[in-house]
């Protein structure tokens, strides 16, 4: 009888080390954290994106399935889970992230059109680079991992041009974040923040980028 | 965000760092040798 390592893994460890070949560099990735600020913008806390999403913490964070909880109150499963959407998430490269640099533009806009007349949150985007440790599903544009880590915020987001009639492409930085919230970052998370040209270097010598993905 | 498929699964063990040890001083001075009284 074969055991699934992903069912029996936490009760027979052995079998998720026969699963696959473990090893000790982490995978790197990058992803986008909303920035929440506290207190007249002299504390910030760096969440996910989506609804169900987690608070980022300097050094190690660990992903929890948010699903429904088992009858103990813990949840079913450890994250991530093989058919869950759980983990910690990051893109094996930044062409995945350049929809939110049109997302600024629309909010910047409606700011300057409606602020007086609708609430619009005040909040931010930055371009941060994570490193994925412990169990890491890869997919085919990023990862989710069960361990991950902050290693270095950019203070610009790529943003895609269109040049002449046949719209051909081109990609250019465009800075988004005060030197304030440089340094606000800086001093929560103890990690460089960097340009966008120096992000995948600094990344690079925390970990490997998934190749042939 | 959506990640398309799933590829595979990797297990990563990351080293922990090498931070070097603190040195132990022992809590009790050790004792003198006196010089031997003839």
């Amino acid at each position: 009888m074969q055991l699934d390592p992903d069912v029996w893994g936490t009760v027979f460890p052995e079998l998720r080390a026969a699963a696959g070949s473990a090893q000790t560099r982490p995978v790197v990735g990058f992803r986008v954290n909303r920035i929440h600020f506290i207190g007249n913008r002299r504390s910030l806390a760096l969440t996910g994106l989506g609804p169900r999403t987690y608070f980022w913490e300097p050094g190690r964070n660990i992903a929890v399935c948010c699903g429904p909880l088992s009858g103990f109150g813990n949840p079913v499963h450890e994250a991530p889970a093989a058919g869950c959407g759980c983990g910690l998430y990051a893109c094996h490269d930044l062409g995945e992230l350049q929809w939110v640099s049109r997302v600024q533009s629309v909010q910047r806009a409606a700011r300057l059109q409606w602020t007086r007349r609708f609430a619009i949150p005040d909040d931010q985007f930055v371009l941060t680079g994570v490193a994925g440790s412990g169990t890491v599903r890869i997919h085919q544009r990023g990862w989710r991992a069960q361990f991950a880590r902050i290693v270095a915020f950019s203070d610009e987001i790529p943003e895609r041009t269109s040049i002449g009639f046949f719209g051909r492409t081109k990609v250019r930085s465009q800075r988004v974040l005060s030197e304030a919230t440089v340094e606000a970052l800086a001093k929560k998370y103890q990690v460089p923040v960097v340009s966008l040209t120096e992000l995948p270097d600094l990344m690079r010598a925390a970990g490997d980028f998934v190749e042939g993905a | 965000m959506n990640l398309g498929r799933e590829i595979r699964t990797v297990k990563i063990v990351e080293e922990p760092e090498t931070a070097p040890q603190p040195v132990e001083e022992p809590s009790w001075p050790e004792p003198t040798k006196e010089p031997a009284r003839e």
